[in-house]
């Protein structure tokens, strides 16, 4: 397979590659959690507004890509303000929205009460687009930074554009099935905190040599070769392989992998029961959806997309707000809704 | 916005008016477009949201260049670099003439523009004449980024409502979805043909049916065998076989032979022959390109 489906070679892959690597050097940040006090955000609570997202995600048939955005924009907010644990749901379902307007086709985008709506988010329509110029303002508009996802999905097709026989091993498992299987993960380890100092490009190739590890005896050489094109350091490589590794419940060879290689558990057992229930409630098949036309292996099936935009009687939103609303982003490190908001009738 | 002393409207834009305006401070002038935010809206329209956030990364000569953006009550505001017209403006004022070398100058801005937004893995997608603009010193830059979009994996269904009709190429005409940076060339190539003859529209069709007429009669009708997998497109409908009758040197008489070559290597109906703007640039007809230009 020397050209996928758009007509995007091996070059044009390891450009793309390389390009979001540079991204991430110039602008990603380790995400440490901010805590103002006892009504700050814990990490549990973090965790569990990750994997709501990447439920909504699933329900709103986003792709990957957006989920992992998403959970990234949130991370950063959390990262850069003070955020109330009351207001951490509004901070988390305006980041969908953000990073749906940004990747998603307008077509595929829920007008905000549907947003609302279905996302039983508790904050009003208006909320959100308040929230979504204070975030916007405080991220000075850089919002397109390469996720974990996005990595995971390169490197899977440098994979198998210098590997088509990779998976041959795998029943028949097709590329795009072996990533979706992947991405599953991939969005679990996203919603769990343990992950948050990693570099993206680095929780990738972490979970692609996990992966690997149980599909190919030859695994260790791919990996290090990935490695060495990715440019990512051994030992933030190691670390974060063998946290993912605990967390995934991989027996760990983590320890072990520059020695010999051991067996592995197909069967990951998550210590997170609750962020696993919560993830793999959702639409698994979407997330194949996003994927299989990757390998040319559904190439002219319309996706069954959420309703169009403009389809006439939407719910109103209750809550009006005033003309006179000062949105401008202050020197004040919370984010306060009820300041930022007067609310009439 | 007390920087910026308004001057004149100067037109509406996809998703906001635009104004020329002189900052009080540095005396430069600059372009707004102001965007209204309105409460029972969706936010930040997502064609301003995307428009803002590729522009902050691409910064090139070719590209517009955006200053800043300036949140206020109930509007946003986006200060853009000034430039005095746009293509479709100055065709209308060029009396059905252009000098042959300012065709190959705009010709190759136009696709260093491209190849500079196609290497940061950007697609436009509505390139037309009126979203290039052209300042007092001839330079072409490509404006109005709000139908682009990123891409990258996975190859997914992109929107089939993209690009302005008489630029919108075959293969989007038919449904596909699937396009990738060869969307942008084909328009290159429509407007590579206008420039040529002063402004006139290469395939001016009126819906999608005579858009494809218009394409076919000057290409022939493609088949299975010049374009795999075009029978399979969401919208495919046969055609009737046109045979090519008129020569490229009939649809673009003041285009030389080295131009031709390119422009029919740009007007290919099967998207994956088409060829990209930084293979365009390297074409012979851009040997001899004005050196105020390289």
């Amino acid at each position: 397979m020397d050209r996928l489906n758009s007509g995007l070679d091996a070059r044009r892959v390891m450009h793309m590659l390389s390009s979001n690597l540079d991204k991430e050097r110039n602008m990603w940040k380790p995400a440490v959690i901010k805590s103002s006090g006892d009504q700050g955000i814990t990490e549990q609570q973090r965790d569990e507004a990750a994997a709501w997202l990447a439920y909504l995600a699933a329900n709103f048939k986003f792709l990957p890509e957006t989920c992992g955005l998403a959970i990234q924009l949130m991370d950063r907010v959390l990262h850069l303000v003070k955020v109330r644990s009351k207001y951490l749901q509004c901070v988390a379902v305006t980041c969908l929205y953000i990073a749906a307007k940004t990747l998603e086709e307008d077509e595929n985008i829920p007008p905000t009460p549907d947003l609302v709506r279905k996302s039983r988010c508790g904050c009003s329509f208006a909320e959100i687009t308040r929230m979504e110029m204070v975030i916007l303002n405080k991220l000075n508009w850089e919002i397109r930074m390469p996720s974990a996802v996005d990595f995971l999905h390169t490197i899977h097709v440098v994979l198998i554009m210098h590997y088509p026989h990779l998976l041959s091993s795998q029943n028949n498992q097709s590329p795009s099935e072996h990533l979706a299987a992947v991405m599953r993960k991939m969005i679990r380890c996203l919603a769990w905190h343990g992950l948050l100092h990693y570099r993206p490009s680095a929780i990738a190739l972490a979970l692609i040599s996990l992966e690997l590890e149980q599909i190919t005896p030859g695994w260790l050489r791919l990996v290090l070769a990935l490695q060495r094109m990715t440019n990512i350091g051994s030992e933030q490589f190691m670390q974060c392989r063998e946290t993912m590794a605990d967390f995934l419940g991989h027996h760990s060879q983590a320890t072990s992998m520059y020695k010999s290689r051991t067996s592995s558990s197909s069967a990951p057992q998550s210590k997170k029961r609750k962020v696993e229930h919560v993830v793999h409630e959702a639409d698994d098949e979407n997330i194949y959806d996003g994927i299989k036309r990757l390998y040319s292996e559904d190439t002219f099936v319309c996706p069954s997309g959420p309703p169009l935009k403009g389809n006439g009687c939407m719910d109103k939103p209750a809550l009006r707000t005033s003309c006179s609303l000062e949105m401008h982003q202050d020197n004040d490190e919370t984010i306060n809704l009820t300041r930022k908001l007067v609310l009439v009738n | 916005m007390q920087k910026y002393e308004k001057l004149e409207k100067i037109g509406e834009g996809t998703y906001g008016t635009v104004f020329k305006a002189k900052n009080r401070e540095t005396l430069e002038i600059v372009a707004l477009k102001r965007v209204r935010l309105d409460d029972d809206d969706e936010g930040v329209p997502s064609s301003a949201l995307r428009e803002i956030c590729l522009l902050k990364e691409l910064k090139h000569k070719n590209v517009v260049r955006l200053h800043d953006v300036v949140h206020s009550e109930r509007k946003l505001t986006l200060v853009f670099e000034y430039c005095d017209q746009d293509l479709k403006k100055y065709f209308d004022a060029c009396n059905g003439e252009i000098d042959p070398d300012i065709v190959k100058s705009f010709m190759c801005q136009l696709l260093r523009g491209i190849a500079f937004c196609h290497s940061n893995n950007v697609l436009h997608r509505d390139l037309k004449p009126q979203n290039l603009l052209i300042n007092k010193n001839g330079e072409l830059k490509l404006a109005d980024f709000g139908l682009a979009r990123a891409f990258g994996f996975p190859v997914r269904f992109y929107s089939a409502e993209v690009v302005t009709l008489w630029y919108r190429p075959p293969d989007v005409l038919f449904g596909a979805k699937m396009y990738s940076t060869s969307i942008d060339m084909w328009s290159a190539g429509c407007i590579f043909a206008e420039l040529a003859n002063a402004g006139r529209p290469l395939f001016p069709g009126n819906d999608d049916d005579d858009q494809l007429k218009r394409i076919f009669k000057l290409l022939g009708t493609p088949t299975e065998e010049t374009w795999p997998g075009l029978t399979q497109l969401p919208n495919y409908r046969p055609f009737p076989m046109y045979h090519v009758s008129t020569t490229w040197q009939q649809v673009v008489p003041k285009l030389n032979s080295k131009g031709r070559d390119l422009l029919q290597k740009l007007l290919v109906c099967y998207p994956a022959d088409r060829l990209s703007a930084e293979d365009s640039l390297q074409h012979p007809y851009f040997v001899d390109v004005n050196p105020s230009v390289k």
